[in-house]
């Protein structure tokens, strides 16, 4: 069997399944195996898998196990079941469930909708689970069935049967079944089940019911419980019915009621809820907020407003506590401003989403609190991910006001805030991004080169959000281009310059590079003191131009210094082992070159240059030679 | 199910301005320490570390569909941080439990401000945090602050407090745990050069595998510096300066090399990178050595032996354990954080077989965490209250089997010897220290079967004739035969022991 695998790839689905009739002839165990996973390289191996999987299987589950769990799921929609069902029947008998699910998922192909393909697949496990020996077995059918049908949940009428002949086997899986499915799935609302489990007292009852019950039973549980317990074990009997998961979609109406009729007894549990639940949004989030704010539960009412409630209630709620200074004391409003700044909701990808401070909102609470806006309340100023936004909503006004102040710090962040724009995939070619150039005509009035390095860099580091859009940063950004455009002017700062060469933005540790790589003498004593940042350059997947500039500065400075060309030169020689594109590896050894010509002393013996005494004859005589055969 | 309650004052927050950066770090209030420092050195080293950790915590290598990949962003446990007199350390793992990250900063680079609280917690880290942490920069003051009080101007705060709850399922527990009899397996350690590393990446990242295996190939031949060849395009890369004492040649298969990609922005200002190989497909750990900081990735044998399902390492370690021996160890440990076998026998007055055993144990229960580079043990309580060991472990299937298998006879031993392995010393001199291991040959239900024990019992190594071994190697543990054969060696030892006590009575 010696085929190469591009021999493979271009076979027709004849020579490609006499060829593997041939390998399964042919070869056996650890040979065969990879002989078939480079068949598996052209899709027309899944053609027949009638052919090769239930061989494989016979020969050896464990061996070819796991190279059929994989291939099959791909072969699902090929896969005749009436040509195997003696084969998927030995996969049941003996409980493989990775090759199990794609072989009952390729018998459910030929069902649609409207023929029941939810009936027949209940109704399959349904009598699998009953002619099933012990517990162990039924658990293995239900796993061998989880996923074969991407939409489907048992019903209430299945799951009560299931439940009946062992629960023991069944709600496990159940369980997780239901922790699987995506808030937006329909699930039935297994009300029998759940009844069938209250009247045996099962344990396990309360897992069930968090994560099947509807918004309406669980309000008039909720509301009976009020009643049951006049304040002692309330909390603790509502957490037991607590929906997990967000099951229950706008919980925010039920905490309502329950404020509004429990009070302080359902305080501690309500402190928790509105803490897990913070993913879904709707209006009545927006009312609990106004009546913990009546109750006087600030910190919960603080919670709610960071996580659950809408933009506009979180701005109305900052104009409000700034402007109520009747009612409030100076620290007390600042207390209860802080206490709704930084992060809110933490989405279920583990990222932290902020309200967006509104401009108007914004330039009241500087007024007033200025050192609250330009501290916690730095994460809210965000600018539209869009960039035809008019200098208004740019936060200019803020920052005017940062300005008369003083405040070029904060003026500075809020500059930083533009790099927040996405220009490219804007869907107005024209956009650009402060037409009006608000921000960038301060900077270029900035009367010295060292202030306007240190301010250009300061802005730089605070953007400290992960940048993918740094063309169209340049083409339509107005500040971006100025503070791109003339790397020099960051050799007048030098801590401005430490300040690009420490950022973890790689457009931005460019420019510091190529700021050291000018041919200017302040930038020479600079290169000396950043070595340790030039040294890591030539491994970093810098562009084509970073990469050049760092180089540069580093041939640069081995010429001129010749102590710590040797350091450099070993350095360089290190990097050049690096599996590396022919263009970078080519540069590097130019830098070498350059040094070793400045220095020789440093050439290793192999990089001694030869010189062909004879060479100038040898080309003549050569070329004569071919003048007399033309 | 283990449910980790967090509580935490306020979230964690970076704050910089021109001159000054401060990260503030939020613990869980149940669990005290307090660490307030200035970062005198070696900033960006520390930052590199953390946002390197942050990226192995979101990551995730297996194929998931939507619903698993949802409910698997549902484990997010709080990264872990450990407070001790001569490290401060942070541990995670990543989404599919197959990569371990450890973040071991040198107290070194810190000048501690106030009362030192020592111990081990859970910290809020978010992508927020993540992001904030590019601020740092080695020309500002940068302060670092682990604690549960929030941040300077978050004080006052009512509404700052939140708790969380995380609901982690016992496979995920134990993972974490086994991980600790992973990582005191022992091993090869081979100490490579950045950029050779850093090419091994580069290659795997800019070519596209067809075929399996899809493996990192490290060659061991005498009196050469080790390769790795990277299958399948046979690409051989020498790692320049990497020396070894294996006398005949050796070759050591190991998976899952997309992981590495994690640890290749550090290589560019790392000092060199120390790999230690734990065998054919088991457990590999690669130590990046940055100035003050050392980032150490733990990668399980392949990405679907992710440390939660498949692997059972802690079979590997002996069972036979007495309670008195841990207790005594973990309470040595608790006030001295670190120390070595020897001298915690020093201090206990137990033997090495006891100790090693006892520590073993105490890595099995959280208790303790073994520094795969010291080779010493320090204590960390892993959670708040101590686990129930019969409900994390409970009887393996192979270990049941073991048991049957002795109890009908089924195990004879064929030979028993010493024999005596070169292997490096604890520390990082290069020395040679030479190990006594056991060698028991036998035969269990048809199968020939050889195990290699070390000192305390620990089996390094095994083969045997039955299909588990032959499908596994030592990937997944060893088989039922190889325990078998070591339970009745013992027992054998124990008889002999109680005769010759007889005896002299």
């Amino acid at each position: 069997m010696v085929n190469e695998p591009h021999d493979v790839m271009t076979m027709n689905e004849g020579e490609l399944r006499r060829h593997v009739e041939r390998a399964l002839r042919e070869l056996a165990g650890r040979e065969l195996l990879i002989e078939m996973q480079r068949c598996a390289r052209n899709h027309l191996f899944y053609q027949f898998v009638e052919l090769w999987g239930p061989v494989l299987y016979r020969r050896d589950r464990e061996l070819f196990g796991s190279f059929l769990a994989s291939h099959l799921k791909r072969a699902v929609w090929q896969l005749d079941p009436a040509k195997v069902s003696d084969w998927i029947a030995a996969v049941e008998e003996r409980g493989d469930v990775d090759i199990a699910r794609p072989l009952i998922e390729a018998e459910l192909t030929g069902w649609s909708y409207s023929d029941g393909v939810h009936d027949v697949l209940e109704t399959r496990i349904l009598q699998r689970f009953q002619d099933a020996r012990s517990t162990e077995r039924r658990r293995l059918v239900l796993q061998m069935h989880s996923g074969v049908w991407w939409d489907w949940s048992i019903s209430d009428e299945g799951a009560t049967k299931l439940y009946d002949i062992d629960g023991e086997a069944f709600l496990p899986w159940f369980v997780e079944e239901l922790d699987g499915k995506t808030r937006w799935a329909q699930t039935p609302s297994y009300e029998g089940l759940r009844a069938r489990m209250r009247s045996g007292d099962d344990p396990e009852f309360f897992e069930v019911y968090r994560r099947t019950v509807d918004v309406e039973t669980w309000r008039g549980d909720v509301l009976q419980l009020c009643d049951e317990y006049g304040g002692e074990g309330l909390a603790e009997a509502l957490r037991r019915r607590h929906p997990v998961h967000n099951a229950v979609p706008n919980p925010g109406s039920v905490f309502l009621e329950l404020a509004e009729k429990a009070g302080e007894a359902a305080r501690p549990y309500l402190r928790e809820a509105v803490c897990n639940d913070t993913e879904i949004f709707d209006d009545t989030w927006e009312s609990l907020a106004q009546q913990f704010a009546r109750l006087g539960w600030w910190q919960e009412w603080a919670q709610v407003v960071r996580c659950n409630v809408k933009g506009d209630y979180f701005n109305w709620a900052v104009e409000t506590v700034v402007a109520r200074d009747d009612t409030l004391s100076e620290a007390e409003a600042m207390a209860r401003l802080v206490s709704i700044a930084g992060a809110g909701r933490r989405s279920w990808i583990g990222d932290v989403v902020t309200h967006q401070i509104t401009p108007k909102s914004a330039t009241l609470l500087y007024q007033r609190f200025p050192t609250v806006a330009s501290g916690p309340f730095r994460p809210h100023f965000q600018i539209q991910s869009r960039g035809d936004v008019e200098p208004e909503e740019l936060y200019s006004e803020t920052a005017k006001l940062a300005l008369q102040r003083g405040d070029e710090e904060f003026f500075d962040f809020l500059a930083s805030r533009l790099f927040g724009t996405w220009l490219r995939w804007s869907w107005r070619s024209d956009v650009y991004c402060d037409p009006r150039g608000f921000y960038v005509g301060y900077f270029r009035q900035l009367k010295t080169e060292e202030e306007l390095a240190r301010r250009g860099a300061r802005v730089l580091s605070m953007v400290n959000f992960e940048l993918i859009d740094w063309k169209g940063q340049l083409d339509r950004n107005g500040l971006a281009q100025f503070l791109f455009e003339n790397p020099t002017r960051y050799l007048a700062n030098p801590q401005a310059l430490t300040e690009l060469l420490d950022s973890t933005d790689v457009m931005v540790r460019e420019l510091g590079f190529r700021a050291l790589a000018q041919d200017d003498r302040r930038a020479r004593k600079l290169a000396e003191d950043h070595l340790h940042h030039l040294m890591a350059a030539p491994m970093e997947e810098l562009s084509g131009r970073g990469h050049a500039a760092a180089l540069k500065t580093l041939s640069g400075l081995a010429v001129e210094r010749k102590n710590l060309a040797p350091i450099i030169v070993a350095r360089l020689r290190d990097v050049a082992r690096l599996y590396a594109p022919p263009f970078r590896r080519g540069r590097l050894l130019k830098a070498i070159a350059e040094i070793i010509a400045a220095q020789p002393e440093l050439r290793k013996p192999s990089e001694e240059p030869t010189v062909y005494e004879y060479s100038s004859n040898r080309g003549n005589r050569l070329a004569a030679e071919r003048r007399s055969t033309w | 199910m283990v449910v980790v309650a967090t509580e935490y004052v306020g979230p964690s927050v970076m704050e910089s301005s021109g001159e000054s950066a401060a990260l503030s770090m939020s613990t869980n209030e149940r669990r005290p320490v307090r660490f307030h420092a200035r970062v005198e050195k070696h900033v960006l080293s520390l930052r590199r570390a953390l946002r390197t950790l942050g990226e192995l915590v979101w990551s995730d290598f297996q194929w998931l569909d939507e619903n698993e990949w949802e409910r698997q962003m549902e484990l997010i446990l709080d990264p872990v941080i450990t407070v001790h007199p001569d490290r401060v350390f942070f541990e995670a793992f990543n989404q599919d439990q197959s990569a371990y990250g450890l973040v071991i900063a040198d107290r070194e680079i810190f000048d501690a401000d106030g009362e030192v609280c020592c111990g081990t917690t859970n910290i809020d880290f978010t992508r927020g945090l993540w992001s904030s942490l590019g601020e740092m920069r080695s020309s500002r003051e940068t302060w670092f602050r682990v604690g549960p009080s929030g941040f300077g101007v978050s004080t006052g705060s009512e509404g700052e407090h939140f708790e969380q709850k995380v609901e982690l399922p016992t496979e995920w527990v134990r993972g974490f745990l086994q991980l600790q009899a992973a990582m005191s397996l022992p091993g090869t350690r081979v100490i490579a050069n950045a950029v050779d590393v850093a090419s091994i990446i580069r290659f795997v990242e800019k070519n596209k595998a067809y075929e399996s295996p899809r493996s990192l190939r490290f060659e061991f031949v005498p009196g050469k510096e080790v390769d790795v060849v990277l299958e399948p395009w046979e690409e051989r890369m020498t790692l320049r300066g990497a020396k070894h004492r294996y006398r005949e040649a050796k070759t050591t298969r190991i998976w899952g090399r997309r992981r590495l990609s994690l640890i290749e922005p550090l290589l560019s200002f790392a000092t060199g990178v120390e790999i230690y190989l734990k065998g054919r497909a088991l457990p590999s750990f690669w130590a990046v050595q940055l100035p003050g900081v050392v980032f150490v990735l733990g990668m399980s044998g392949w990405t679907g032996n992710n440390w939660t399902q498949a692997a059972s390492f802690d079979l590997m370690a002996h069972d036979k354990v007495e309670e008195e021996v841990v207790d005594r160890c973990v309470e040595a440990l608790k006030g001295r954080f670190v120390a070595s076998v020897d001298e915690l026998c020093g201090e206990t007055g137990f033997s090495t077989q006891q100790v090693s055993r006892a520590l073993s144990e105490g890595c099995r229960r959280g208790l303790l965490i073994y520094d795969v580079r010291d080779r010493k043990y320090r204590h960390r309580e892993l959670f708040e209250e101590p686990i129930d060991v019969e409900e994390y472990f409970p009887p393996d299937p192979r270990k049941e089997r073991s048991l049957e298998l002795l109890d009908a006879g089924e195990v004879r031993i064929i030979g028993d010897e010493i024999r005596q392995t070169a292997g490096s010393t604890a520390g990082r001199d290069g020395g040679v220290q030479t190990f006594e291991d056991r060698v028991i040959h036998g035969e269990s239900e048809g199968h020939e079967v050889e195990v290699v024990l070390r000192s305390d019992g620990r089996i390094i190594f095994g083969r045997c004739t039955c299909d588990f071994f032959d499908e596994n190697l030592m990937n997944k543990g060893p088989c039922e035969h190889m325990l078998a054969a070591r339970k009745y060696a013992d027992e054998l030892d124990e008889t002999t022991e109680t005769e010759g006590g007889a005896a002299v009575d």
